[in-house]
């Protein structure tokens, strides 16, 4: 009846604000910021991005009710800085860093495919009568059950 | 890349990669990332699984909801989910080919004296990108229901795109294991003994991939965890490298989200300039 959406857990309607920045009445240089509809996955990255500088004297965060999916941060910096622009800077350090962890994946995948793949052929080889019947399907090959042998499922033909 | 020293540039090294599971080894960030990492693993990479099932025949003796459930948690391949709507952004008012995909489901036994397995191979689906998975030719596919003579289940199921943390039936994983810290250099754990720790508690399998401590190495209280091993074990709906470029994919959509939402506070995005006219 007046149960929530389930997808309120995540999903921010359209044209609301993603955060609210509250500057503190009574310490200079702080702020809390309120994240809508995110959780300690972010939370945490980014309280952790932001002890990492110099400037930031405090950063926490919490998720003040189990049933209201906002997190707050609250930062307090030096003189030299505004918490808003350790933030900002936080979440770009963030994007670089995830983008090139990204990359470094993609790198080591087309080692890892490299030496998957002949591991899994053999083990194909093994299981005669499904060697035909894997040609013929496109996206999925056979799995073979052996204890120990690579699985099948999902070699692809993109490398 | 002038945010890494030359020696402490995060680094992912693929241990193992087959069909169904990864095992990596992430150095060089923090414990916040790698959580993060994994949590998104979890539940936030997009998947399709039935939501809706209509019934318009269940003579089974299984009740609607029971069967309904069963449905829902049965695997569709989701290579492709990227290509299809979610629900709530669809123009649509209920389900259409954009944002769903129907599968129908129609069984009636007719044997004398066997029952009739009702599996995930009678699903019937009406897009072929997005068909219950099957393991070759030999696999029985997933058991649904079992019907005896006489009974029939017709239902029409409506499959969507969703994510873990809406129902967990939409979670790619079947496990992600993580560890990090093998030997217990750090102290984060406590191991219960009665005389001899070595001998009570077996090495985890990642320790090989560690560097063992000396005997009398001195505990280091600064030290942070920077190594962290990761094994994912899909349901094989996805294949496992593309849950993970999917989990960092999605890492970067919410640290953007999160971006747009400062800058619209008249923050700037970059924040190299600190701006003092703001309040």
């Amino acid at each position: 009846m007046n149960a929530p959406d389930r997808f309120d857990v995540f999903y921010l309607p359209p044209g609301s604000q993603k955060m609210k920045i509250t500057p503190d009445t009574k310490v200079q240089n702080a702020a809390t910021f309120e994240i809508f509809r995110e959780d300690h996955t972010m939370g945490n990255v980014i309280r952790h991005k932001l002890l990492q500088e110099p400037q930031v004297i405090f950063a926490g965060y919490k998720i003040p009710h189990p049933l209201e999916h906002n997190v707050i941060i609250r930062v307090q910096t030096t003189n030299e800085t505004k918490p808003e622009a350790m933030v900002a800077k936080a979440l770009n350090d963030l994007i670089t860093e995830v983008g090139y962890l990204r990359a470094k994946f993609m790198e080591d995948l087309g080692r890892a495919r490299a030496l998957v793949i002949p591991r899994e052929q053999k083990s194909m080889i093994e299981q005669e009568p499904q060697i035909m019947q894997g040609i013929q399907q496109p996206t999925r090959e056979p799995t073979n059950t052996s204890v120990g042998g690579a699985g099948g499922v999902g070699v692809d033909m993109d490398f | 890349m002038d945010l890494f020293g030359p020696a402490n540039k995060p680094e992912i090294r693929i241990q193992e990669l087959t069909g169904e599971r990864i095992r990596f080894i992430l150095t060089n960030t923090d414990l916040s990332m790698a959580n993060a990492l994994r949590r998104i693993m979890i539940s936030e990479v997009a998947t399709i699984a039935i939501d809706m099932v209509q019934f318009d025949l269940n003579t089974s003796v299984l009740a609607d909801e029971f069967i309904a459930h069963r449905l829902g948690l049965i695997p569709l391949d989701s290579t492709e989910a990227d290509k299809i709507k979610y629900p709530r952004d669809c123009n649509c008012s209920g389900a259409c080919k954009e944002c769903s995909v129907e599968l129908n489901l129609h069984v009636k036994c007719t044997e004398e004296d066997t029952t009739k397995d009702v599996t995930s191979k009678d699903l019937v689906s009406h897009d072929p990108r997005f068909t219950p998975i099957t393991e070759g030719p030999k696999d029985a596919g997933i058991l649904i229901a079992k019907l005896r003579k006489g009974q029939e289940i017709k239902v029409k199921c409506i499959a969507k795109k969703g994510v873990a943390k809406e129902h967990a039936k939409w979670s790619p994983c079947a496990a992600v294991a993580f560890e990090y810290d093998p030997f217990n250099k750090l102290r984060h754990t406590h191991y219960w003994i009665e005389e001899d720790e070595k001998k009570e508690w077996p090495q985890s399998k990642n320790a090989q991939d560690d560097f063992p401590p000396l005997d009398d190495e001195i505990f280091d209280f600064t030290a942070k965890p920077n190594r962290f091993y990761f094994e994912i074990e899909t349901i094989g709906s996805m294949k496992p490298e593309d849950i993970v470029m999917n989990a960092f994919k999605k890492l970067l959509e919410k640290i953007s989200s999160i971006q747009m939402g400062l800058h619209s506070n008249d923050v700037p995005i970059n924040g190299r300039e600190p701006t003092r006219d703001v309040f």
